[in-house]
């Protein structure tokens, strides 16, 4: 069992590259999450309390991915 | 009531209480992330559930037990802890995102931070089961939820391509995050086969007095509501696909999902999602809450009933008093919504050989079934989905989580 459980989570350990990779797919996704929000802003489709939500979300978000980034590169 | 009416009435709620958290945000997830590459995932939980949902019905009509009660008489209480255990912690974290959806859906409509919708939502979920009627909630709820007809319409208004969707209907490995990819399918298949909706369903055959003569209506309920249901939550799938997978977005947060329904449906879109959300995430935070209750008291052997007042069945709605609140604080904590749906759907993908193996040696003994026990088709699906979903979960989810 303890050996099972030290494969998993040796198999779960990932590169420096990989998770770097990982942060900056998510700052793309933000900032093409950004991109369509200020398409539908423009149709007037969303209700800007709730646009605020998603700035906001995505501010967190992507300090979040930067900070993961700055860290994987400096390992 | 005529036959007719109440099979009509059955699917109808089966379409309208599908969609909750746990299928909206798997759903989205699956279509942003791979396109239409797990609508495969999606058919076979609903296949699942629908066999389960079957049998659960079939069980009550034929034995007049419920699930619950029918473990702990033919296994002994001693065996029967461990399902009830299992299924306890899992409802509960699923209560937890259920409840969290709602709050979520009143903070999209208001921008009043979700932390502050926790006590009001938890207090009209108890009013809701402290007065109604099983009736009123799983009527109510669900023909209320039939708004979330709405994603169906956005999906025919994006014109997604029928040989794509096609051809996700066969499973086939990711170009990418394969370990994202085996996380998502099992959350998926956990969202659709959660143990809470056939301890609630078999609990209401028997609330509704069903007998024999309602194994027909049983089997047209499960197999057309859990498929028109199933197909709600591949809608969502196609929108998340159409809109958010196309434009390279994958879902993090809650707050990415509301654009799947206001690109193809305008302002009208959000509204509907909104709604949606609330209506769907609220029922299903009824169903869980009285599935526990149901659950325990059945287990325990204790007096059962929604349509019974609180004072006739104190410790069943004790049960549920609980569970509400204590639920409730796993939000305030200020857990990621999303996050928690998520990791519940893959813990109850699971949990499942835990709940399915005893309802399968249930479902083959004549002491209950007499003449109605399992053909062999239904034993293999169930069995064969439940056991590869949990060895899946079993590996996808300490890679999703040490894995980032």
């Amino acid at each position: 069992m303890a050996l099972a459980c030290a494969l998993v989570l040796s198999a779960c350990a990932r590169s420096p590259a990989s998770q770097a990779a990982d942060a900056r797919a998510s700052l793309a996704s933000w900032d093409s999450t950004l991109a369509l929000l200020g398409r539908e802003r423009a149709r007037g489709t969303l209700p800007e309390k709730f646009i605020a939500q998603v700035l906001r979300a995505a501010a967190q978000e992507k300090a979040g991915a930067e900070a993961r980034l700055r860290a994987a590169e400096a390992r | 009531m005529s036959k007719l009416l109440e099979i009509a009435l059955g699917v109808v709620t089966g379409i309208g209480g599908f969609l909750e958290a746990g299928s909206l945000a798997t759903a989205a997830q699956a279509g942003a992330a791979f396109g239409f590459r797990l609508v495969w995932a999606l058919a076979l939980g609903t296949v699942c559930l629908a066999f389960m949902v079957e049998m659960a019905g079939r069980l009550a009509s034929v034995s007049h037990h419920t699930l619950p009660d029918a473990m702990r008489e033919r296994f002994g209480i001693r065996f029967f802890l461990v399902p009830l255990v299992t299924v306890a912690l899992v409802s509960f974290l699923v209560l937890a995102s259920e409840i969290g959806g709602v709050c979520l859906a009143l903070q999209f409509a208001t921008g009043v931070p979700l932390r502050w919708w926790v006590a009001p939502v938890i207090l009209g979920l108890w009013l809701f089961l402290w007065k109604g009627t099983f009736g009123m909630v799983e009527k109510g709820a669900s023909l209320l939820g039939l708004v979330t007809i709405a994603f169906v319409v956005g999906a025919l208004k994006l014109g997604p391509s029928p040989a794509e969707l096609a051809a996700g209907l066969l499973p086939s490995l990711p170009g990418h995050d394969p370990a994202k990819y085996w996380f998502i399918a099992v959350s998926i298949v956990g969202a659709s086969v959660s143990p809470y909706l056939f301890y609630f369903y078999s609990a209401g055959a028997v609330e509704d007095g069903w007998d024999e003569s309602y194994l027909g209506i049983n089997r047209i309920v499960a197999g057309g509501g859990m498929a028109f249901g199933g197909g709600i939550a591949a809608a969502v799938l196609v929108c998340a696909a159409m809109v958010l997978h196309s434009g390279g977005i994958q879902v993090d947060r809650y707050e990415q999902i509301p654009m799947i329904l206001s690109s193809p449906l305008g302002r009208w879109g959000f509204r509907l999602f909104v709604a949606s959300l609330a209506i769907g995430c609220f029922g299903a935070a009824l169903e869980i809450a009285l599935a526990l209750a149901y659950l325990v008291a059945q287990g325990l052997g204790w007096r059962w009933g929604e349509s019974l007042q609180p004072r006739q069945a104190a410790r069943f709605a004790l049960v549920y008093t609980l569970a509400l609140p204590l639920a409730g604080l796993v939000i305030v904590t200020g857990i990621d919504p999303l996050k928690l749906t998520i990791f519940s759907m893959a813990l109850t993908a699971l949990s499942l050989p835990v709940t399915v193996v005893p309802l399968l040696v249930l479902m083959n003994d004549p002491q209950y079934l007499g003449d109605h026990t399992n053909g062999w088709l239904g034993n293999a699906a169930v069995l064969a989905v439940s056991v590869v979903a949990c060895v899946v979960a079993l590996v996808a989810i300490p890679l999703q989580i040490f894995g980032g």
